[in-house]
């Protein structure tokens, strides 16, 4: 079913306009797929379902790839604004600054957030290894979605904000855990 | 992800695809070398048991082994250690499908056994644990290496998260590959094609990853937080306690009655593991990891007594859902749930992982070319890195065959690795250097394919 959901949203994409029922009854049978691998075989079936669209999507690629023409596309001008160019400053303090906001501060940040899930968690009868395994994931998770953000963030105040807020709230709930 | 042109932001500001696309490439550029190095040796690592059956091709194999024989071998390996240091554990690997074979690992020394109980030969997989150990913790000391290994997987998210913020068509062109057109747009399309069709593969593996090797730092949070710092206590709510140490001396424990109460009552499950804790001690007991058919998690663990009484599971295979989503976090990340065909896709997957790794840096490398900012030292590293990592693997895999068991494989690997990185630096030919790193890569991997002919 996943295989044909894949194959039913390449041609959907492959239309000129957009063909909403097309698109809808792909992603449908998609989720449908999905679903039923669940329930037939649990989280192994939903496992083996979508390494089966994927590599249905493959395929498609390769067939892609291999009829591509060769053309003179315009070539990308899209620029990342990761390097200074000739001349300009290379900011490296601030540079810096946002490597330890984004990757150390950031895992701080998240840990206190994932812990203050715990309490929670704990708080509403979750039970011991629900508690713990969900702050296992939520840590990473968590981190990697803050360096999106912190990144994406225009001003420095943002950040520290950003980076702030689930310290406060992270540090309050373990305390009120603890006690 | 790097995208072509007419990018119309839908559902993001312009400012934001903007800004997403920088910081996608920030943290592609800050992690590439070590990101592509960890894909690499993951993507090779699917098939661990099979490099170890490669590398040691002589071990004895079988379908099944008796309890009386596992008993057998379990008295000969622990008589053998009288005067060393007690083993805390020792580990009995039951054959599988994926590797059938007996193998006993102590803290001493590890073993092959043959299916009468007898000692076959000592286990020689370096080159698979150093591939394993490069993967885990890039061979620094082992909690350091996991937590940078750790911040790679989540890096790896991020970057999935950014690249689709970035390309606001990434989905509605997931089919559209020009593949051979020039400008970096054949690149480009490679790279996101690749990267939206793997997007689930790649935050499962990143995730996945990232919680293992962020699971110190995590425990320790958890420990501190509501444990007193003891960071067994974390983990005992889901893969079960250890008993209590009793150093008292005690006989070789009964390893058989365990694997016949599995036969008895549990046919469907296939014990993979006996695990002895605290061997000669009172205080000893023995797990049985039982294999689940068409299960996600690792196994469960069934406890007995030294004496072989049953005394329950951990319920990892049906107890709290976090206890079967933490049992299933290992398999998951691995690809070993469904026998050869589920790891030849991770392999495949893998592999595109490692191929918009690669090019991601090129990209980006291509779009300040044609702005007239040339990196050619740069450029050269990269395809130090890219093909040289390679070649470096299998030139330590020759020499693996070449020196024995013993061969230096960790220095020799970042003795290349580096010596090829010098050399991209000194060179000017930047497109022969990267021609030649190719031909390295091709023969490393003939003259593996030749010794591993010559062992047979």
């Amino acid at each position: 079913m996943t295989v044909a959901a894949v194959l039913l949203l390449r041609h959907a994409w492959r239309l000129q306009g957009r063909s909403v029922p097309l698109l809808g009854a792909a992603w449908a049978l998609l989720v449908l797929g999905l679903v039923a691998a669940g329930a037939g075989q649990g989280a192994w079936g939903v496992s083996v379902a979508c390494l089966s669209l994927m590599l249905c999507a493959f395929a498609c690629l390769a067939v892609a790839g291999w009829t591509a023409p060769r053309d003179k596309a315009r070539p990308l001008q899209r620029r990342a604004h990761m390097l200074p160019d000739a001349g300009e400053p290379s900011y490296i303090g601030r540079r810096l600054l946002t490597f330890l906001i984004t990757v150390p501060l950031a895992l701080v940040a998240s840990l206190a957030l994932a812990l203050a899930v715990r309490v929670w968690l704990s708080a509403n009868g979750a039970g011991e290894a629900n508690a713990n395994v969900v702050t296992l994931f939520l840590t990473p998770l968590l981190w990697s979605i803050s360096v999106v953000l912190l990144m994406l963030a225009k001003r420095r105040r943002t950040q520290w904000l950003m980076l702030g807020a689930p310290l406060l709230v992270g540090g309050l709930s373990i305390l009120w855990g603890m006690m | 992800m790097s995208n072509g042109e007419g990018v119309r932001a839908k559902g993001f500001d312009k400012a934001t695809v903007r800004d997403a696309l920088s910081a996608h490439a920030a943290i592609g550029l800050l992690a590439g070398a070590f990101l592509y190095l960890v894909c690499l040796t993951g993507t090779i690592v699917v098939f661990f048991t099979e490099w170890q059956r490669i590398e040691q091709p002589a071990a004895p194999e079988m379908r099944a082994i008796a309890p009386q024989s596992v008993q057998r071998a379990v008295e000969t390996v622990l008589a053998s250690e009288k005067g060393k240091p007690l083993t805390t554990h020792l580990y009995v690997h039951l054959p599988t499908q994926d590797l059938p074979r007996t193998t006993i690992t102590t803290d001493h020394h590890a073993v092959h056994v043959a299916s009468d109980g007898s000692i076959a030969m000592p286990e020689e997989n370096a080159w698979s644990d150093y591939l394993l150990s490069l993967h885990y913790t890039l061979h620094l000391p082992s909690t350091l290496g996991m937590i940078l290994v750790g911040l790679l997987g989540v890096m790896i998210v991020a970057l999935a998260i950014s690249g689709v913020i970035a390309h606001p068509r990434i989905f509605r062109d997931a089919f559209r590959l020009r593949a051979r057109s020039s400008g970096g747009v054949g690149l480009a399309d490679w790279h996101n094609r690749l990267g939206v069709w793997t997007l689930p593969f790649t935050i499962m593996i990143a995730l996945t990853g990232a919680m293992i090797g962020l699971a110190v730092v995590t425990g320790y949070g958890l420990a501190g937080s509501f444990y007193k710092g003891d960071l067994e206590a974390v983990y005992a709510p889901i893969f079960g306690g250890e008993g209590a140490a009793d150093k008292a001396s005690a006989p070789v424990p009964d390893m058989a009655t365990p694997m016949r109460y599995m036969q008895a009552h549990h046919p469907d499950v296939h014990p993979s593991y006996l695990i002895l804790h605290d061997p000669l001690t009172a205080g000893q007991h023995v797990q049985v990891v039982g294999l689940h058919p068409n299960r996600l998690i690792f196994g469960e663990y069934y406890m007995f007594d030294a004496k072989g009484g049953y005394h329950g599971k951990a319920g990892l295979s049906d107890g709290a859902l976090g206890q079967q989503a933490a049992a299933s976090a290992y398999n998951l990340h691995f690809g070993n749930y469904g026998g050869l065909p589920v790891k030849i896709a991770y392999a495949l997957f893998g592999l595109a992982l490692c191929a918009m790794t690669a090019t991601g840096t090129s990209i980006w490398l291509g779009k300040r070319r044609r702005r007239g900012l040339d990196h050619p030292r740069l450029t050269r590293a990269w395809d130090a890195i890219v093909w040289g990592s390679p070649a470096a693997l299998m030139l330590t895999f020759v020499l693996r065959q070449w020196i024995g068991n013993d061969a230096p494989l960790v220095a020799a690997f970042w003795g290349l690795l580096v010596t090829i990185l010098v050399v991209s630096l000194v060179v000017t030919n930047g497109h022969r250097f990267r021609r030649g790193l190719q031909i390295l890569l091709i023969v490393a991997i003939l003259a593996g394919c030749v010794g591993f002919a010559l062992m047979l």
